[in-house]
């Protein structure tokens, strides 16, 4: 009796521990001297960014079109912060990872990317480890040049090698969907696509509720990184130029004129006269030295000691001093090296916001909770995880909005988020949505959905430093092995575009020229076979 | 006993499906590919998932990877809860207490929260994290039953005559008591199993599991939250129905073992 | 009595402390931290040491260790590494959500998994007690984050009555602003009789799928317990001297046998609050369960610690509370228990 109960049970227990085997042995033994093909293991995080929203979905159809050149690929899924620490140090071998602009240029695309000072391994951006000089000349030369014309050239001379060098792949520009309902609009959204919400010029002295996913950490611009802090910044600060809307050209908004020297190494802003910060106090030389002081200088006092500061020293590191001009409304920006080409767009972005010196001496590290700036919003109220309410800046220097109100609502759930907007509870304006929902939003006739082409690339990087990867040849057989428009329909339901170059095509320096590799396995084999291995 | 044995069945097949655990069920050189998942049909038994893999082919190997982890952790669990129950419950005194001082502590944490400390140690390549962690989570469990078994063997007068026979505490324990403590600990065992089945795939399905490509169950039914009202919800279907009846399947079996082990239930 | 009582909350202290150390050495062992996540496009090495310093992650273990325990003791759980807000705060905000999903959930299993139980006990083999058996066998089989899909598939959907998605203040009315975030309770008390039905309007398909888990179990329990009853001699006693059936199952029966299910009840909170872990993930419920995992995703240790520590403080005591109770119930335990 009992022996017939046991006896089935040690049988599952056996056959329990032959049913996890893995794949049968690796290449066979090649006669013509050929290596066999290593094992790869390709790593991601497992959370969902602008340029990757599933991005087990981009590994896995990765890994299909690998191995039928005959890799045997390892997926290496991690939570998202051990998986930067990973490849920030460089351990990994292959890699999903993707960049999100701070400023329209394509220098923060490539110089960040790709350039041997930013391959430091520790805190890399530069994650494939690609050391070429050639490139590191023209790039520190367009960062260098005033002359557009000549950056472009030198920018496209990059591209072209790095298309050819393939240190990785750029895989696709996203785009942004932000969905809001009849009655509201037009939306114009800013070169890092947060929606600029003093053009909205409909409903006219209404409430408009933006809808979003998180919370904002802090509201101090000096001081924050995250999307959901910057996207209410926006509306709430004035920079000393801005871009004009729905182009990536700078024009002045609280500096009203500049000039520099003849070796850009001392810039002059004209502060405009009469702009008040919405706690009365006025815009001057004093708030603006203060602006920048703050976050440069660890001493000044509005350096709040449990801030990490951390868009000074990527965007500003150059700047040695910020003082007062001649008169009481100029600025003078000292510089230690040449300003480069886009320091003017560095300063339209928001982290370059002038806060109201009068509030920052008051509230001191309250600031960030209660933000006094002098844009076309007025920050009212916050309540945490709810609701940020900001009101119309009826003295806004540009002319008031029409928005009476705008409240900042939370609905962490995407698919929420939408049904929300559909039913009209609380939602006129959604963003990061929900693929699947996206067909849903477009055939309700109260709603539009903008896609607004992203600043930003999703790539798969390779690490030039590991065998197989520092072999030229390899890279670019898996370059060609790859189908993105299969990938795009699989792991982003459409909603990409294929890329060709890590600059995005909203940029001028986009290389338009670049012919991609589209998939060809033979040509793929063909390489690796040169390269010394023994494709499948 | 049928429902484990038609899983059984399930990974013993595995190798028979029509396609492998993460393949291609169309072309990858075609670039407009079909809109993956695709609902049941005559080629694609239960359709294909998102990334145009064979549901079917998935199922079948899952039910490896199922079995495997199941199997596994409570292994793992037994290999250490056994000889500790035992030895404190033989030992008694000081050592029982520290020991059973030990399994309070265990017992303090919701067995999840303890499990997703475990599973987030590790990087999640492979089945190894969750194993890990529900194995450890069972093991005060399993310790107390078997420490519980071996008091009341204790007193049982063969016990007694190997002791005066002048046989180790080690021998008799291993020799004498345990073996006649199988039954309970073999009824606790499969019930565990079931019971390991789904917190392994409560863990991997909050994506502590092995990676995406892989053919196990709660992966599964991770990548299908995303059709949770999609109207591509029978996605959800296979895996979650196997998970099911593989644990019904365990529970049954581990009642039914009772009963059957058990002389004052018959 | 009451030395009993302190005995054993002297019991608890150093089962919390070694829990505390565990889930300190655990979290200690996560690889990557938040701060790579804080400063990920902009880190250099000085910035990355600058955060770790800040929050306290470098430096030897027993020593970071004592000051978290030291601070912990009087409330103060640290400040989360990406939202910058106090974890006690951010702890305060999400709990309300967990308890109240897990006691409507409690509630439902226990009324009906005590009435199905006693059903199917008085009248073993009818369709009741089938039902009984199904429930009791099903529940635990099922997992829970699949029937918690399924149940939303099934009331996906522009018209449904049944809201899906996590409330908060701006989704239940104009003005449900409540400071406590108990909304269910909270609305019931102030009689706003809107915000209420909003409120059961979002917790219904939730707390009814959490509710399988621990109904399986209470069912089981009851039945057995009111087997055991009805056998004793008292009961046959009682029926001898010719008292109504009814009578003699709701004076006698049912109240004793409910001490042991009620019991069980209790402890079965604990089962609940790890369900609760997956039910809210599916549900996007706004409770402790989902923002524990999320911080541990992102390696924001100071919450991680905090959500932990909380399950487990609750845990222990739920199980310390049930204890005495059994002890005030079942005098016989005084005794022995000790």
């Amino acid at each position: 009796m009992r022996l017939s109960i046991v006896l089935p049970l040690l049988l599952m227990l056996a056959l329990g521990g032959c049913g996890g085997d893995e794949k049968g042995g690796g290449s066979d033994v090649d006669v013509s001297g050929l290596k066999p093909l290593p094992k790869i293991t390709l790593s991601y995080g497992n959370n969902s960014r602008p340029y990757m929203p599933s991005p087990g979905d981009v590994a896995q159809q990765i890994k299909l079109m690998l191995q039928s050149l005959g890799f045997e690929v390892e997926l290496a899924k991690q939570e998202w912060a051990s998986y930067l620490n990973e490849v920030k140090n460089g351990k990994h071998q292959m890699a999903l990872l993707g960049w999100s602009a701070d400023y329209p240029d394509a220098d923060n695309f490539l110089y960040v990317l790709l350039d041997k000072d930013n391959a430091r391994v520790g805190s890399a951006n530069n994650i494939s480890f690609y050391r070429d000089e050639e490139v590191h000349g023209w790039l520190m030369q367009a960062r260098t040049s005033h002359d557009q014309e000549a950056r472009v050239e030198l920018y496209h001379k990059v591209q072209q090698k790095v298309f050819d060098d393939c240190p990785m792949v750029p895989l696709v520009y996203t785009q942004k969907l932000i969905a809001f309902r009849k009655g509201y609009g037009p939306l114009t959204v800013e070169p890092m696509t947060h929606p600029i919400l003093r053009l909205v010029t409909e409903p006219k002295d209404g409430t408009l509720t933006y809808l979003r996913g998180q919370d904002s950490v802090k509201l101090d611009p000096g001081d924050v990184s995250d999307g959901e802090s910057s996207k209410v910044i926006e509306q709430v600060f004035d920079q000393l130029t801005r871009f004009k809307p729905g182009t990536n050209d700078v024009e002045p908004s609280l500096a009203t004129s500049w000039t520099s020297s003849a070796d850009h190494k001392t810039w002059t802003f004209q502060i405009r006269e009469g702009v008040k910060f919405h706690d009365g106090s006025p815009v001057n030389g004093e708030a603006v030295v203060n602006a920048f002081e703050r976050q440069r200088d660890p001493q000044h006092p509005h350096h709040f000691d449990d801030g990490a500061w951390e868009f000074w020293q990527g965007l500003f590191g150059f700047v040695a001093k910020v003082r007062i001009g001649a008169q009481p409304m100029e600025v003078v920006f000292e510089l230690s090296q040449p300003a480069p080409p886009f320091f003017l767009a560095q300063l339209a972005q928001f982290s370059a916001s002038i806060p109201s010196k009068k509030a920052l001496d008051e509230l001191g590290k309250k600031f960030r909770v209660n933000p006094v700036g002098s844009g076309a919003f007025t920050f009212v109220s916050w309540e945490d995880d709810t609701a940020i309410t900001l009101a119309r800046n009826e003295d806004y220097w540009d002319g008031a909005p029409v928005l009476k109100q705008v409240i900042f609502r939370i609905a962490t759930n995407p698919t929420v988020r939408s049904q929300r907007l559909r039913d009209q509870q609380q939602a006129d304006i959604i963003d990061n949505i929900d693929l699947e929902t996206v067909d849903q939003l477009e055939a309700d006739e109260n709603v539009t959905v903008a896609r607004m082409p992203g600043v930003n690339v999703g790539y798969l990087s390779m690490n030039n430093l590991k065998p197989p990867f520092d072999d030229k040849r390899v890279r670019q057989a898996v370059a060609w092995s790859l189908n993105k428009a299969r990938i795009i329909k699989l792991a982003y339901r459409g909603l990409a575009k294929s890329a060709t170059t890590p600059v995005p095509p909203t940029l001028r320096a986009h290389h338009k020229g670049i012919q991609d590799r589209t998939r060809d396995v033979e040509k793929a084999k063909a390489l690796l076979r040169e390269a010394g291995y023994a494709a499948k | 006993m049928v429902l484990v044995g038609l899983v059984v069945l399930m990974a013993i097949a595995a190798p028979l499906a029509p396609f492998g655990p993460a393949a291609a069920t169309d072309s990858l050189d075609d670039i407009d590919p079909p809109n993956h998942p695709t609902p049941p049909s005559s080629r694609l038994l239960l359709g294909s998932d998102k990334q145009g893999y064979d549901v079917f082919s998935r199922l079948l190997h899952g039910a490896r990877a199922t079995l495997l982890t199941g199997l596994a952790a409570i292994g793992l669990a037994l290999l250490i809860g056994v000889p500790f129950g035992a030895v404190s419950g033989y030992a008694g005194g000081r050592v029982d207490n520290l020991f059973m001082r030990m399994v309070d502590v265990m017992l303090a944490f919701p067995s999840i929260v303890l499990a997703i400390a475990i599973a987030f140690v590790f990087s999640a390549r492979n089945l190894t994290p969750i194993i890990l962690a529900v194995a450890v989570v069972n093991i005060p469990t399993i310790a107390r039953q078997v420490r519980a078994s071996v008091l009341q063997a204790k007193t049982h007068e063969y016990v007694l005559a190997a002791r005066a026979m002048g046989l180790g505490p080690g021998r008799i324990l291993f020799r004498h008591v345990l073996p006649n403590c199988m039954a309970p600990i073999i009824v606790v065992a499969t019930l565990g199993v079931g019971w390991a089945i789904l917190s392994a795939a409560g863990l991997s399905f909050l994506g502590l599991g092995p990676p995406e490509d892989q053919a196990e169950w709660g992966v599964m039914l991770q990548a299908g939250l995303e059709f949770i009202g999609s109207g591509k919800h029978w996605i959800l279907v296979p895996p979650g129905a196997a998970i099911a009846v593989t644990v019904l399947g365990f529970n049954l079996l581990g009642d039914g073992l009772r009963k059957a082990l058990d002389p004052r239930a018959r | 009595m009451l030395t009993l009582i302190a005995r054993r909350l002297l019991t608890v202290i150093p089962l919390l402390l070694v829990a505390s150390l565990i889930v300190y050495g655990l979290v200690e062992l996560f690889p990557g931290n938040a701060c790579t996540v804080k400063l990920q496009k902009h880190a250099t090495q000085e910035k990355l040491d600058a955060c770790m310093t800040a929050y306290d992650l470098d430096g030897p273990f027993p020593a970071r260790y004592a000051r978290f325990l030291g601070k912990a003791v009087q409330g103060d759980l640290g400040k989360s590494i990406l939202q910058e807000r106090r974890v006690s705060d951010l702890i305060l905000d999400k709990l309300p959500a967990t308890i109240e999903l897990s006691l409507v959930a409690l509630a439902i299993a226990f009324l009906f998994g005590t009435w199905i139980g006693t059903r199917s006990a008085l009248k073993p083999g009818s369709w009741i007690d089938a039902i009984g058996q199904i429930v009791s066998t099903a529940g635990v089989s099922i997992p829970v984050f699949w029937l918690a899909m399924m149940v939303m598939s099934q009331f996906a959907g522009k018209d449904a009555w049944f809201r899906l998605g996590g409330w908060d203040a701006t989704t239940l009315g104009p003005d449900v602003a409540y400071a406590t975030r108990f909304y269910l309770f909270e609305s019931l008390f102030r009689l706003e009789f809107d915000a209420f039905v909003m409120s059961i309007r979002y917790i219904t398909l939730p707390a009814l799928t959490l509710a399988t888990i621990p109904l399986a179990t209470i069912t089981r329990m009851t039945r057995s317990s009111v087997l055991e009853e009805a056998s004793k001699d008292y009961v046959t006693t009682a029926r001898a001297k010719g008292l109504p059936e009814k009578l003699v199952i709701r004076r006698h029966v049912r109240r004793n046998a409910m001490i042991p299910v009620v019991t069980i009840t209790g402890l079965q909170l604990g089962v609940l609050l790890s369900g609760a872990v997956l039910t809210e993930t599916v549900f996007s419920w706004p409770g402790l369960g989902r923002a524990m995992i999320s911080a541990a995703d992102s390696r924001n240790y100071p919450v991680i610690m905090g959500c932990m520590l909380l399950f487990v403080c609750v845990f222990v005591l739920v199980n310390l509370l049930v204890d005495l109770l059994y002890l005030w119930i079942d005098p016989r335990m005084r005794v022995s228990g000790a």
